[in-house]
């Protein structure tokens, strides 16, 4: 029976879609060589629950890789690939062009087809390089407009798109200068459809998504303790993994998702621990008597980043799993912490305290050299898209945590200002 | 799992006493914004590494030094200002005198940097508090120590003004 202490709405996630973002995502800095792209409405798209092409174009926009042609500004609107005149689209200058049909069929359902032109192909320009069709119930058009984006970025980029994924994070409300509310809410990559998991006046922290995008790890203080739970994000389901006494903290799953790395301090100091994900075959990894936390897997499941002072001051380190041997990874700057690698080992993202202030930064874990990310400040809990490409990260603006995205070389910015409270701790999905 | 409507009413309640009991402190009430009553007061007892209270505390009473529930830290320090000492016993002594009592002592810090290391932050302040008070008599098993690194700030605010603020440890009483 729970403590009558606790407040606790633990909600299911709804059937029905919210329009409403609560974040609003607007590029603030898009590359110099955007590529110039055409997304023509889809015919019968406006009759449709859902405008196809404007969750695609927004997509486009929000990768900081392409300029869209305004619809307003399109003299032509072909919707068949025989109608294509590439004349028109080389004059107005576009690289490339999209043209698509919506229809509806019996059962409330709707077969959508699309086609891809490479403007400037050498031969067969009016000839698509890519067609696809689908068929969909109404209720999936939004998650088919995003799955569609990333076709046309992959197609375009030949790097897989990330539209098709979700973010999680804390919500958090004041009310007469107090913190009134913690939500841990999922929205998708775009800010819509936000839902919340858990809601409580207790802190939430550190969501981590299971690899597989259908579990999410978080700490939280509901019980006056830092404890871990894992939640099925489809169903609510949650069960409580760890709660020892003293620090139950930052959980992040191994890359087969079998494992999970815990921080738990056992009331003495936090140490880098890995459990099973049903909480059971626990053990040790660091020891000692140094601050160790924020681990982070290797892709290559072998070995922990992590953060920890046992050099004096917060710098990132690497112990291998099987010989426990440690090694120092930053050696630039006096504060460097929660480590995350992208996926083909290269690069490690982290906050870094340059000139006195945090930011996000990207070391390159062969060479050893340091970028700074962000123009932001007072940075933290940077979290990587699942194609490597955008780095989400809760900031300071205008006095109230936001959101915010770079991209990983430093080129895109992204401002993600919140519509209710604040938000932080982002976690960004697997592809789903 | 759904908390009926009595149920849900009486954790409200809970919760806000229990949040209304860390911010009991006198001094931490000054500093919220728009909190009229103690406008004209602030600058009493302010500077770098100071109490924050601005009396004299050689003559206050046992109940006056048990209301003194916050404590403030200088920044990267978890280091027990000496004119906390006093009020200090007087919660170990309560502990001791009181066996059935338990004592949340709650590590806190400010905003900057990253979150899970500032849980650890805030441990390393909790517990030097629960050390002290230790030393002072109060038995191990009557203290609980909890961070909640930069997760639950006192005052709203991005600068060392704020932030003073919220470099704090707590004693919240789970049972007297």
């Amino acid at each position: 029976m729970k403590k009558i202490s606790q407040i606790l709405i633990f909600l299911l996630l709804c059937v029905t879609q919210v329009s409403h973002a609560i974040l609003d995502i607007e590029v603030t800095q898009a590359i110099d060589k955007a590529m110039p792209i055409a997304v023509v409405p889809f015919s019968g798209e406006l009759s449709a629950t859902t405008n196809l092409t404007d969750i695609i174009r927004h997509d486009l926009t929000r990768s900081g890789e392409f300029k869209n042609f305004p619809v307003s500004s399109m003299a032509q609107k072909p919707s068949n690939p025989a109608d294509v005149s590439i004349d028109y689209w080389r004059r107005v200058k576009m690289d490339a062009l999209v043209i698509g049909k919506v229809q509806l069929l019996p059962d409330n359902k709707y077969k959508v087809e699309y086609s891809l032109f490479d403007v400037y192909a050498q031969d067969n320009a009016n000839r698509p390089v890519m067609t696809q069709s689908f068929t969909v119930p109404a209720s999936s058009l939004r998650t088919l407009a995003h799955h569609i984006s990333d076709q046309i970025y992959e197609k375009l980029t030949g790097v897989p798109g990330a539209f098709s994924s979700r973010i999680a994070y804390v919500n958090v409300r004041w009310k007469n200068n107090k913190i009134s509310e913690y939500r841990l809410e999922i929205a998708d990559s775009d800010g819509y459809n936000p839902k919340p998991l858990l809601i409580s006046r207790e802190p939430i922290m550190s969501p981590a998504w299971s690899p597989d995008g259908k579990q999410l790890a978080y700490v939280s203080f509901e019980n006056y303790r830092s404890q871990i739970y894992i939640a099925d994000v489809a169903s609510g389901q949650r069960r409580l993994i760890s709660k020892k006494p003293g620090i139950n903290g930052s959980p992040a799953w191994s890359p087969d998702g079998t494992k999970l790395a815990i921080v738990l301090s056992n009331q003495n100091t936090p140490k880098l621990y890995i459990t099973d994900v049903n909480g059971s075959g626990l053990e040790q990894i660091t020891t000692g008597g140094s601050i160790d936390t924020e681990p982070e897997w290797s892709p290559d499941g072998k070995s922990l980043y992590y953060t920890s002072n046992r050099g004096g001051k917060p710098q990132i380190y690497k112990v291998n799993l099987a010989s426990k041997a440690i090694e120092r990874v930053t050696f630039e700057g006096d504060y460097n912490a929660r480590p995350t690698i992208t996926s083909d080992g290269r690069y490690a993202i982290m906050i870094h305290r340059f000139a006195g202030r945090f930011h996000i930064a990207a070391q390159d874990l062969k060479t050893g050299q340091v970028l700074v990310l962000t123009e932001t400040q007072l940075d933290q809990s940077p979290s990587l898209a699942p194609n490597d490409r955008m780095v989400i990260y809760s900031t300071l603006q205008d006095g109230k945590r936001v959101l915010s995205a770079v991209s990983v070389d430093g080129r895109v910015k992204l401002k993600i200002p919140t519509s209710e409270g604040e938000v932080q701790d982002p976690a960004w999905s697997p592809t789903l | 799992m759904k908390v009926n409507g009595l149920m849900k009413w009486a954790a409200v309640f809970a919760c806000t006493l229990l949040l209304a009991s860390c911010a009991n402190s006198k001094h931490s009430k000054m500093y919220k914004d728009g909190d009229e009553e103690n406008g004209s007061s602030v600058s009493q007892g302010l500077g770098e590494g100071e109490s924050f209270w601005g009396e004299d505390l050689a003559n206050a009473s046992e109940a006056q030094l048990l209301d003194r529930k916050v404590y403030y830290f200088d920044y990267d320090s978890s280091a027990i200002n000496d004119n906390y000492k006093r009020a200090l016993r007087a919660h170990a002594n309560y502990l001791k005198s009181n066996a059935g009592s338990k004592m949340r002592v709650e590590g806190h810090t400010d905003e900057r940097g990253s979150s899970e290391y500032n849980i650890a932050l805030g441990e390393r302040r909790a517990q030097a508090v629960a050390r002290y008070l230790e030393s002072q008599g109060a038995p191990s098993s009557q203290i609980v120590v909890v961070s909640y690194g930069r997760e639950k700030p006192a005052v709203q605010g991005h600068d060392e003004a704020a932030w003073k603020f919220n470099r704090r440890a707590v004693l919240v009483y789970e049972a007297k």
